[in-house]
């Protein structure tokens, strides 16, 4: 399996001049990212308490995009694959089964994260 | 004339149902009639055990009539409840009737009709969609539709008249489904869909609100709730049998994301089961694919929902002699009616980090029956305190109990009532400044301790857990000391002692589960208070017993039980505590 890091999230703007995002959920290939876990992250992120809430909430695609590299590579995970809401609102209302909403979900593309060597030495003789 | 109450207890006074119950016993069996054709009906009774409870879902939505506008219960054979009572009888199995009082999330349509349905979404606007043990895509309904309420009054009138007419003995609970989030207990009314928006701006309106709080929409929501159930509680009269919250493993928003990814189960479900078990609730695995591999979820689960466990939850009215039962080990009730307490005191956070399952966070002020035998800690804050409460805390400290007190926001007449109290009885009492000024008296067998929690402010996180830590010293709490190794997950319950077993106070039972794929170690430290007696029920498991302690390695998914005896506290060696 790779190593995959699944991220369910929403836009929260649309306007064209800044894009805001809330994390929702995330899975690692071995297993949910608690959002205890999550929270020091967010906290680790940030440096600081200020912008915590009970809701993850990033200010633009980058500051978002940095965050999932930061989880990326915390876990030593490889591969990304983004859903957002929008998206999961249109594939659960066309799927009756789990069979058919896995189907869809694994189908999504992945995007190869920067900086983590999935082949690497390490890698081969410890499997995480 | 038997009424549904004694028929019940007829069938579990007897000690004999008890007998050769085998452990790993699926317990719960859910019967969804309308998924079976009623030719069926019978082998499914068939094929189900004596000591098996059969809870069965009456499905708001399948018994109505579009076409004529009614409820039907009686008059096709395929969904006929008479029919399920009288196989019940026939077979001699125990069914328990069950109706929404929120969303059933085990049916694909939550069990409401198909004309009232609106999808609902979490608080993170997350569509509430689950899936079921058949892999079924269930869809969660609002229950803030505007004519949701009428249309489920009407129901509840037409399945009362039914039971009525057929002389139905069997009686009919509320299903509450929720889930635990952050450790509390929530169910589907949590919605924030387009349904539930215009139903609370209607609110608002009728009730005149303009400056809307998040308190209007706490107190909306629970306000709808409440009217759900007190609706089954009127129009169903003696019929109804109360209320049952339970919660369903994979009833989360995003747990159908998780089972896309993993075979396995999440180990929330472990942690969800510790929980529901510490504050005595049920779980259901309707939510839980029947062919997942996960034996040691399977095992823990058996083990924790055990018969006499769900007999205790589901029959209030008859209780199991103490003696055979394992009831949750809690060493703390803490008060409470504002989370600002908890936090701020850094209670929860000592708690959590030093015996996450062995305390209770309990809505209210202070509400304490001394009459069941009972050494857990009562922690109690004055913010609230009303004057019955105040004599009750006295009355119970009087007559040996164990409570921690903030005298914070207490009241000059209460403060003096203290004083007073203190001062005529012969208490033992002694004074030091740990987070401001802290007092701990003896009355008895009654230990009392007051602090101020207004000294709090500013304290770092160290001190609060040092303040703590010396507070319930004084208690003597007798907790064993397991080096737990990360993926085991432990549960510890307690019971009262056979006539075998004098020497003890008490017995714990340690369950051990690897829930991870490697080997773990686990070592649980021998004390002068508690002895090793016996093992059991291992798997994968090896156990070890040392001089210093027990030494448990688990392989890949082992799981194995351990009692120990807590041993007595000679009371005439009883020295004064100190703080």
């Amino acid at each position: 399996m790779k190593k995959e890091l699944i991220v369910l999230y929403r836009k929260l703007n649309t306007n064209s001049k800044s894009r805001s995002f809330q994390l929702l959920s995330l899975f690692s290939y071995k297993g949910r990212i608690d959002s205890g876990r999550i929270a020091q992250l967010y906290r680790e992120f940030f440096k600081s308490d200020s912008r915590f809430s009970e809701k993850f909430i990033f200010d633009s695609t980058d500051e978002f995009k940095n965050f999932i590299n930061l989880v990326a590579h915390e876990y030593r995970l490889t591969h990304v694959k983004f859903l957002d809401l929008k998206s999961y609102y249109k594939i659960i209302s066309e799927c009756g089964k789990q069979e058919d909403f896995s189907r869809i979900i694994e189908s999504i593309d992945l995007h190869k994260v920067q900086g983590v060597e999935g082949t690497s030495l390490i890698d081969r003789i410890f499997s995480f | 004339m038997q009424t549904p109450n004694s028929l019940n207890q007829k069938i579990f006074k007897s000690k004999e149902y008890f007998k050769n119950i085998p452990e790993n016993l699926e317990t719960i069996k859910w019967f969804r009639y309308w998924e079976i054709p009623s030719k069926n009906w019978p082998d499914y009774f068939e094929a189900t055990e004596k000591n098996q409870f059969i809870f069965v879902p009456i499905h708001w939505g399948y018994h109505f009539r579009q076409e004529h506008n009614i409820y039907d219960f009686d008059s096709n054979q395929d969904f006929n409840l008479g029919y399920i009572e009288r196989l019940a009888t026939e077979y001699e199995r125990e069914i328990i009737f069950f109706i929404p009082t929120g969303p059933y999330p085990f049916d694909v349509r939550g069990g409401v009709p198909q004309h009232l349905f609106h999808q609902s979404v979490d608080l993170n606007s997350i569509p509430r969609v689950v899936k079921n043990s058949k892999n079924e895509l269930c869809r969660i309904p609002s229950f803030y539709d505007q004519n949701m309420y009428k249309e489920y009054a009407r129901f509840l009138v037409s399945l009362y008249e039914s039971c009525k007419k057929r002389k139905s003995k069997v009686r009919i609970k509320g299903l509450s489904a929720g889930y635990f989030e952050d450790k509390n207990f929530n169910t589907f009314f949590n919605d924030s869909s387009k349904t539930f928006l215009e139903s609370f701006e209607r609110y608002l309106s009728a009730s005149e609100i303009e400056d809307v709080s998040l308190s209007d929409v706490y107190d909306f929501r629970e306000m709808v709730s409440n009217l759900f159930l007190s609706a089954s509680e009127k129009y169903l009269g003696a019929y109804w049998d109360g209320d049952l919250k339970m919660v369903f493993h994979g009833a989360k928003s995003d747990d159908i994301l998780y089972s896309t990814i993993f075979k396995n189960v999440d180990e929330h479900y472990f942690h969800d089961l510790q929980l529901a078990v510490k504050d005595g609730y049920l779980t259901s695995t309707e939510m839980v694919n029947s062919s997942h591999e996960d034996q040691v979820f399977n095992r823990a689960y058996s083990e924790m929902m055990n018969y006499s466990y769900i007999e205790s939850i589901v029959f209030d009215d008859f209780h199991l002699q103490n003696n055979l039962r394992f009831t949750p080990l809690i060493f703390a009730k803490i008060f409470s009616r504002d989370k600002f307490d908890l936090i701020s005191t850094g209670i929860l956070d000592y708690f959590e980090k030093n015996c996450s399952h062995h305390y209770q966070i309990i809505d209210g002020v202070y509400n304490e029956d001394l009459e069941q035998e009972n050494e857990s800690i009562s922690i109690c804050f004055s913010r609230y305190l009303g004057n019955k409460e105040f004599q009750e805390i006295l009355n119970n400290f009087s007559e040996g109990a164990n409570i921690i007190l903030d005298l914070s926001c207490m009241t000059l007449d209460h403060r003096k009532q203290l004083e007073l109290f203190l001062s005529s009885h012969e208490t033992d009492s002694q004074h030091i400044n740990l987070i401001g000024p802290v007092s701990y008296y003896q009355l008895g067998h009654g230990n009392l301790v007051t602090f101020e929690s207004e000294h709090f402010q500013g304290s770092n996180l160290s001190k609060r857990n040092h303040f703590w830590g010396r507070l319930l010293s004084v208690f003597s709490l007798r907790t064993l000391k397991i080096d737990l190794a990360h993926g085991v997950s432990c549960f510890v319950l307690k019971r009262e002692v056979t006539p075998y077993e004098l020497n003890y106070k008490e017995v714990r039972r340690v369950f051990l589960y690897n829930t991870t794929n490697s080997s773990k170690s686990v070592f649980i430290h021998s004390s002068k208070e508690s002895a090793f007696l016996k093992y059991k029920n291992q798997l994968s498991t090896e156990v070890t017993s040392t001089p210093k302690g027990v030494e448990i390695e688990m392989e890949k998914n082992g799981s194995v039980i351990l009692d120990f005896g807590i041993i007595k506290d000679n009371h005439e060696k009883r020295t004064h505590r100190t703080i």
